[in-house]
């Protein structure tokens, strides 16, 4: 990682990873992908987007951490590339590994589907702007896949 | 001079020694007045029209009414439906702003307070999380093996397959509790 004596060592930057740049299963949509951890318990990957409205999360991963995704502050739908989903926010800490630096916590505002039954939710994890990147410093740089992030 | 022409012509002048962001200002209030104006001809409430303005994804005038709205005067009740509204719209900045004044005027209201707890800014610090092994090795597994398994949950700990499902119930009883630590990444293949 070329720039972390200038990012990170300067301050703009508390930590970086290095991203994937395909999430499982979408190898042909490129994307920056980086494992996070949820509520401290379960790593899993997640695109960084800014575009979405708000960080993303599986409800079967949810309810493996202990969050129950009707017990969220419900809104009616959230509209997130041109398709409608129902479900609810709640507050949980989304944890970024540092292979250089420290790593960073973020006590964020994650959107989970509530599905009906029978369905299952076929799309990724999301780190979306509000709730989350919008109080977190970050970076890309393509040229060796590296993703700095720290604090406001 | 009947009076609606003299205060036109009152602004008019006063508005040529205005500056910018004062011109801004008039312009949004003149706005809001043609805004409640048009709510009381169609006989609505502010709240109702603010529905409707919701419904029909105008968002500019949804912002401009939910601002100008005198909310001391409206009950809890009316200020938890335009912050839904709001996050209806994803009007984000709009929603929060409603819940902070919320939780200062009906600071016992449960709707309002779940709002805000939700919606407050997020807060990050720096941390050490759990020792995460082999993360970069079973990034690269993904990486080469993710499109084998479509459909199905996998669990890869240090670069190796732990563990296949259908259901992430499923994966984690099959692997275990010792592989089900903060090394062992866990997808949906979609």
């Amino acid at each position: 990682m070329q720039f972390v004596d200038l990012l990170i060592d300067r301050g703009f930057a508390t930590g970086a990873c290095r991203y994937e740049e395909a999430y499982p299963g979408y190898e042909q949509a490129p994307r920056v992908v980086i494992p996070v951890l949820v509520e401290g318990q379960l790593i899993v990957p997640a695109i960084v987007d800014t575009g979405a409205p708000w960080c993303i999360l599986d409800p079967e991963i949810a309810e493996a951490v202990g969050i129950q995704p009707r017990a969220g502050y419900r809104t009616e739908t959230l509209l997130f590339h041109w398709t409608r989903y129902e479900g609810g926010l709640h507050r949980m800490r989304i944890g970024l590994f540092a292979e250089k630096g420290v790593d960073l916590e973020i006590e964020a505002t994650v959107f989970v589907p509530i599905l009906r039954p029978g369905d299952s939710w076929m799309s990724p994890n999301f780190l979306g702007l509000s709730g989350l990147l919008e109080r977190t410093r970050f970076a890309v740089d393509p040229s060796d896949n590296a993703f700095y992030f720290g604090l406001i | 001079m009947d009076r609606t022409a003299a205060l036109a012509q009152r602004i008019c002048k006063r508005a040529q020694e205005l500056p910018e962001t004062s011109l801004r200002e008039l312009e949004r209030y003149v706005e809001l007045l043609q805004i409640r104006a048009e709510a009381s001809e169609a006989g609505d409430e502010q709240i109702v029209f603010l529905e409707q303005l919701a419904n029909a994804r105008d968002y500019q005038r949804f912002a401009i009414l939910v601002r100008g709205i005198d909310w001391l005067s409206q009950p809890a009740e009316e200020l938890g439906k335009a912050i839904d509204l709001a996050l209806t719209l994803q009007m984000v900045v709009i929603a929060r702003e409603l819940a902070e004044l919320g939780r200062r005027l009906h600071p016992t209201d449960a709707h309002i307070r779940q709002a805000q707890d939700v919606l407050a800014p997020p807060s990050a610090q720096t941390t050490r999380l759990p020792y995460s092994q082999g993360l970069d090795a079973s990034k690269k597994w993904l990486r080469e093996h993710a499109s084998e398994y479509r459909g199905q949950w996998v669990a890869v700990h240090n670069g190796e397959l732990v563990g296949v499902g259908s259901t992430l119930d499923e994966l984690r009883s099959g692997i275990g509790e010792d592989q089900d630590s903060a090394s062992t990444m866990l997808t949906k293949v979609p």
